[in-house]
């Protein structure tokens, strides 16, 4: 089926696309590899009059790395290039992890990380055709006063089925910001609002511009794991990205984990009070961690695997992600 | 409507285009540029039929607009071979049988070709990750993954384990199949990729309720939109409704009474684009009053339910019944009785083609191309439904990507095609949305069995007791025969004397169901596991109890049926054997597990007078053959098959042979590729009509050479004086000789299934139910995760007694499509979810799990000859006992590894999970 019409825009410059999109605020809309947005403007979730075509701005497909360590990726990198890029490898491999468990190659190829983090949260009855979504009354998400998934549900809880999200936040980013007032830098965990209607706090006129990763501290490692059925192609059904930081002497110090796939937004979990005196990775220590993640999950029954499953998910892949995690060198 | 100019630079040439700017790459190079070679099989991302290379690297072109890759370099399969020559990775593709349907063969050897241009010698690991975003319906993967080892060097895991036969001199002869190039190079015309001249294009307007009151159907509006050149509804229609049987009618193409599902087709709209035809549907307006509608099988056989075709009561669509011997008693007797309840919901075919149809409607009649297992099956019905003579439809030939059963009959989409080229007298084309693939088409049964297994103190079996309820959808379609099959091949497949099978086939407002190899699943799982749940109480082996319980040669099953050849027995010690079956059963880890299971398949069952092929063999000035058969290739190479078989015959190489088949217009009647007779029927055809073609052609050269007809043989291109490898001539020559006698070489041939006329599916199920009987042994081995309940296929293993292979690349391809139908497909991952509405939730690849090359380990084919007295050199069938045997492979492997039996399916890991806790809570 054909897309809607629009007007396709090509800016050259930064400031190009800030004014068009100060002009546009409402009617435009910004493409980046297109993996996601060309299937929501086929199932018309989307119907711009304009589309920004961010692919010849050379800036924003740059990855550098500042004198103090931070590493800087520009929005338009792809994942492909996340995934093998020796730097990435080598000091954030969590993240080259996680980009390469997204899809399957040829979308990472043309999938980006901006595109991913800007993901729309999704909904087994939201993620549909035109003629399906026809024959249901509209949802929260599309503006009505339903919600298909939790019946007597007072809001959408589509899911933020982003996998690079959830790392990125274990491993502190922050995310750049810009727009035609300026810009500004946020922390990627502030980014999300957990509300399935507007799942990030981006202004119509605003576009990510890059993601900055601070060095990684010392002793501190970081591991993401994924539920999915399929080796491939899935979005997860869940996530765990666990950072955890050992003293000199072993001893557990710090677990930071932040659950993916099982809300509207990435959850973070913390461990306050559980940690204290260090601790070292036993059944019993990793039980309680688990049963605290599960906890806080709030996965509904809105993909395609049973909810109660998931939330059960959630503490298996903790654990997972934990074990790989202290068994990284740091 | 506004216009860009650009200029894209597609396999080295510069082109200039107008385009909107909402146009995707795909878009420009399918329909802008007729490069048809790129496939569309889901335009969301997921499939990997569109792939192109992008500066060298595959992306998906549906994802891309074509104004944002100016000035790139793009590669399409068009692009890959140097004229005639063949790229080494499609070369590899036709040698090694890596192309079957070839829908998704251009994307798979773009995307293989990327990956060598990177990494010459990748692993199997590396191959399988590289190709997994390349969806596969027909291959199981295996071939794909050899074809690229072979250019690598690499060696494949099954290496040294072919199957060799010599017995004939092309028959038996891996050969690459004649329909194997075209596909490599993407030239092979599917029907969504044929245009003609002032071509419109059709959408269809759908219910969107399950079960509703058609009450008003307004198209003026629709009819007023400039561009619209015809709008249809049933009301367009002569009265007629479908039913592949007699007293099966229940399906009005575009009904004027109900919906009775949603996504069934009310109204049809032809326009000078697809943006027009989509824009026209939404303005056509339907009044509606929604009905009680039922969704769940056992419910809407309950009283009250809602009734969903009013001279149906009860909603029963069909009812099988069969009960031979005493069974009660035969159970109460045993010494063992296992019984268990299995249920699953529906699965999909998931042809990677999606149904597309192409109609001219002219004063000549209707020429249609579209998907089809028989074209000759198709025109009838449509001729009864337009109202002219059949003659005056020719469902032409055309490449098709998939079957598997669900494009075994007529669909409304042929019918809406060509209703609009006749009102519009312009050529229509409608192209189904993968969403309605899934919805529009065919969908396969669910179904609740419950089964009872008696077994003796030896370990016979004495008794099966089984009752199936099917979920059928809300059209009767093929269901006698659906409800059928599971009997007829667990009969086939064991030996007892008492069996009861009640089959009840439920309407419920759901896409109709149609034909699959193994369907429903629940019941061959049922009859599996727990025939292994008995072995292992009797302390039996799994495969001792097996071959115990094997069928032979001249056994009469319960409804009497006398089994021809058999190589059961053998099935089954090579498949163990292979899959070290003695070594791992019961050494294996906790949670690793291997499992067994048996099938059978019939070939040829009556089809009255539709029932036999006919075919013509005709020789060419220069010697060339042509063969004309109205056998339909669907992707197993059926083609191929027959070319095989009159080159064997006439004693010519096969790339003397050139095939015309499948087109109403020109190819005699055939049975079509249902009932496993395409090589047992229309082979067998073709081998006559080669005989008869031959024995004219030894009758000029008997005058030549002045010797007696007797004394000739034809191989080799010549025909010799039997015995004097000096005295011979050519066969060209000879041909040409007839044609200076005034004599065309011309043979005719025919053959029909040898089954008990008398049988019939519900009314007498009882005789001979077909011409011959294939069998096959499956073992699979499992690890499963015992945290998150997933499991991992870590080998599959199928032997399969196809009586002689034709062609054994092709009886291997079958084996391994088979065995991924059945293992990861059947048993592990697929399953549609609905809404309480009746909306289906999954129809699409993100969401409805079809395994990628990364799911599945290399399927190890082995081929057992049991030469069938019927078949044409001794010929069966090419594979389908797999897609039966592999059901209980993998669902005992989980049983076996986790020692507790699967009851829902799939087995996914949400399920595994369940048993686990049920049985640490036992
Ligand atoms: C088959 C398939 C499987 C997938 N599997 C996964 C998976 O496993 N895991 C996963 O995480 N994702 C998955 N995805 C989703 C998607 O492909 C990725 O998330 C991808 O990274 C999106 O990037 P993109 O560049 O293609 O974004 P686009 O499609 O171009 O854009 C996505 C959204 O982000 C916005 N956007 C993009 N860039 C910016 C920017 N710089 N500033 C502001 N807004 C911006 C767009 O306006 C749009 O709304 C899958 C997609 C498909 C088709
Ligand atoms: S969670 Fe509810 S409101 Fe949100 S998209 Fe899904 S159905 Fe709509
Ligand atoms: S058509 Fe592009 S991925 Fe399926
Ligand atoms: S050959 Fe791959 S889909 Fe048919």
């Amino acid at each position: 089926m054909f897309l809607p019409r629009f007007e396709l825009i090509q800016p050259q410059s930064m400031q190009e696309v800030c004014n068009l999109l100060q002009e546009d605020r409402d009617q435009a809309i910004l493409l980046a590899g297109g993996t996601a947005l060309v299937v929501y403007l086929r199932y018309r979730l989307r119907q711009p009059t304009r589309v920004i075509g961010l692919k010849s701005l050379p800036t924003l497909k740059e990855i550098s790395l500042n004198g103090d360590g931070t590493l800087v990726i520009g929005a338009m990198v792809s994942l492909k290039t996340i995934e093998t890029s020796p730097l990435i490898k080598n000091h954030w491999p969590a993240l080259a992890e996680a980009a390469q468990m997204v899809a399957v190659p040829p979308i990472r190829q043309q999938a980006t990380l901006g595109g991913n983090l800007c993901l729309d949260t999704r909904c087994i009855f939201y993620n549909q055709s035109e003629t399906f979504r026809s024959s249901q009354k509209n949802c929260f998400k599309l503006g009505g006063e339903v919600c298909h998934a939790v019946k007597k549900g007072t809001r959408c809880q589509s899911v933020c089925q982003s996998d690079l999200a959830p790392v990125l936040m274990a491993l502190g980013a922050e995310l750049k910001i810009a727009s035609a007032a300026g810009e500004r830098i946020v922390p990627l965990s502030t980014f999300f609002t957990g509300k399935g209607e507007k799942p990030n706090i981006l202004k119509p006129d605003e576009i990510l511009v890059e993601v900055i990763v601070p060095p990684s501290p010392p002793a501190v490692s970081v591991a993401y794991e994924k539920l999915r059925v399929r080796e491939g192609m899935d979005f997860p059904m869940a996530g765990v990205a666990v950072s955890v930081k050992k003293n000199p002497e072993g001893y557990i110090e710090q677990v930071k984990p932040i659950l993916g796939a099982v809300g509207t937004s990435p959850i973070e979990v913390s461990f306050e009070g559980k940690l204290l005196g260090g601790q070292t990775l036993t059944d019993d220590f990793l039980q309680t961690l688990a049963q605290e993640a599960m906890s806080r999950a709030h996965p509904v029954g809105n993909l395609a695997m049973d909810a109660t499953y998931r939330r059960k998910m959630v503490g298996v892949l903790l654990k997972r992600a934990l074990r790989r995690a202290l068994s990284m060198p740091s | 409507m506004e216009q860009i100019s650009i200029a894209l630079k597609i396999n080295g040439r510069m082109e200039h285009l107008e385009i909107p700017p909402q146009r995707t790459l795909l878009e420009v190079i399918r329909e802008d540029l007729q490069l048809t070679g790129t496939k569309s099989g889901c335009e969301d991302g997921t499939c990997g039929a569109c792939t192109v290379l992008l500066d060298g690297i595959p992306v998906r072109s549906c994802l891309i607009l074509a104004a944002e890759v100016q000035g790139r370099e793009i590669t399409t399969i068009e692009g890959l071979s140097d004229g005639e020559k063949l790229h080494p990775v499609q070369e590899a593709f036709v040698k090694m049988g890596g192309t079957q349907c070839g829908f998704c063969t251009p994307g798979m050897i773009l995307t293989t070709k990327a990956l060598l241009d990177q990494n010459p010698t990748p692993t199997e690991q590396e191959i399988r990750k590289a190709i997994s975003g390349n969806l596969c319906r027909c291959t199981g993967y295996t071939k794909i993954i050899e074809s690229v080892q072979s250019i690598s060097g690499q060696e494949s895991s099954l290496k040294g384990k072919e199957n060799v036969f010599t017995d004939y001199s092309v028959v038996g002869k891996r050969v690459p199949r004649i329909d194997s190039v075209p596909k490599v190079k993407g030239d092979a015309k599917y029907s969504a990729d044929l245009f003609l001249p002032g071509m419109l294009y059709a959408k269809a307007l759908r219910s969107p309720y399950a079960h509703a009151k058609i009450l008003h159907i307004d198209t003026s509006r629709a009819e007023k939109l400039p561009g619209v050149r015809a709008v249809i509804t049933g009301h367009h229609a002569i009265p007629y409704r479908w039913g592949v049987f007699a007293y099966t009618r229940d399906m009005q193409f575009l009904p004027t009474d109900k919906a009775r599902f949603v996504g069934q087709e009310i109204a049809a709209v032809a326009a000078i684009d697809e943006d027009i035809a989509r824009e026209a549907i939404e303005l056509i307006k339907v009044d509606w009053e929604p009905l009680p509608y039922v969704l769940d099988p056992e419910k809407a056989l309950l009283e009250g339910a809602p009734l969903i075709h009013e001279d149906k009561p009860g909603n029963i669509s069909v009812r099988i019944y069969v009960n031979e011997g005493e069974v009660e008693r035969a159970l109460s007797e045993s010494f063992l009785v296992e019984e268990g309840r299995f249920s699953s919901p529906e699965e999909n075919y998931c042809q990677l083609e999606s149904y597309a149809v192409l109609a001219n409607f002219d004063s000549t009649g209707l020429d249609i191309w579209c998907p089809n297992a028989g074209p000759h099956m198709k025109a009838r019905p449509l001729s009864n439904a337009l109202g002219i003579p059949t003659s005056d439809v020719r469902v032409r030939k055309v490449t098709v990507g998939g079957h598997f059963g669900g494009r075994s009959e007529i669909s409304p989409a042929d019918f809406m095609a060509a209703l609009l080229s006749k009102k519009a007298r312009r050529p229509v084309k409608l192209v189904y949305t993968r969403e309605e693939n899934f919805n529009c088409v065919r969908q396969v049964h669910g179904s609740i069995t419950e089964c009872k297994v008696g077994v003796n103190a030896e370990g016979q079996l004495t008794a099966i007791d089984m009752k199936v309820i099917m979920d059928g959808g809300a059209y009767a379609s093929t269901g006698p025969i659906a409800a059928s099959v599971a009997y007829i091949m667990i009969e086939e497949t064991y030996k007892f004397s008492h069996f009861r099978y009640e089959a009840i086939r439920a309407y419920t407002n759901k896409p109709p169901r149609g034909m699959y190899p193994h369907h429903p699943r629940t019941t061959y799982a049922a009859l599996e596991l727990l025939l292994d749940r008995i072995s292992e109480k009797m302390g039996m082996d799994p495969l001792e109890f097996r071959i115990k319980n094997a069928v032979h040669e001249g056994y009469v099953t319960p409804t009497r049926s006398i089994i021809t050849s058999c190589g059961e027995v053998e099935t089954m010690k090579l498949a163990a054997e292979r899959a070290g079956w003695k070594e791992k059963r019961g050494h294996l880890p906790p949670y690793r597990g291997i499992g067994m299971g048996c099938g059978a398949m019939i070939s040829g069952f009556p089809m009255g007078i539709r029932g036999g092929s006919a075919a013509f063999v005709r020789f060419n000035e220069d010697g060339d053959v042509v063969v004309i058969s109205g056998v339909m290739d669907n992707g197993q190479g059926n083609d191929s098959m027959v070319a095989q078989i009159a080159a064997e015959e006439l004693g010519i190489s096969i790339d003397r042979v050139k095939v015309i088949t499948g087109d109403t217009s020109v190819t005699p009647s055939d049975q079509g590729a249902y009932s496993q007779a395409s090589t047992l029927i229309s082979g067998g055809a073709v081998k006559a009509a080669a005989a008869d073609a031959k024995e004219q052609l030894l009758e000029v050269a008997a005058q030549m050479l002045e010797v007696s007809k007797a004394d000739l043989i034809a191989r080799e291109g010549r025909i010799f004086v039997k015995g004097e490898p000096d005295r011979s001539v050519d066969i060209s020559k000879v041909a040409r000789t007839a044609l200076s006698r005034n004599r065309a070489i011309l043979g005719r041939g025919d053959r029909w299934p040898e089954a008990d006329p008398k049988r019939e599916w519900i009314k007498n199920p009882r005789g001979q139910v077909a011409s011959a009987y294939s069998f096959g042994t499956a073992v699979a081995e499992v690890e499963v995760d015992p945290e998150t309940g997933k499991i991992k296929l870590l080998n599959m293993v199928g032997a399969h007694d196809c009586g002689y292979p034709i062609n054994p690349l092709a009886v291997e391809q079958q084996i391994q499509r088979s065995a991924m139908e059945a293992g990861p497909q059947g048993v592990l991952m697929e399953r549609h979810l609905w809404t309480e509405k009746g909306q289906n939730l999954n129809a699409n690849f993100s969401d409805y799990w079809f395994p990628l090359a990364t799911d599945v380990p290399n399927i190890e084919p082995i081929i057992v000859s049991s030469n069938d007295p019927f078949g044409p050199f001794g010929a069966k069938e090419g594979g389908l006992s797999i897609s039966v045997a592999m059901i209980g492979a993998v669902a005992n492997a989980i049983q076996n590894a986790i020692g507790i039996t699967p009851k829902d399916f799939p087995v996914t890991p949400e399920v595994v999970l369940k048993l686990l806790e049920e049985k640490k809570s036992r």
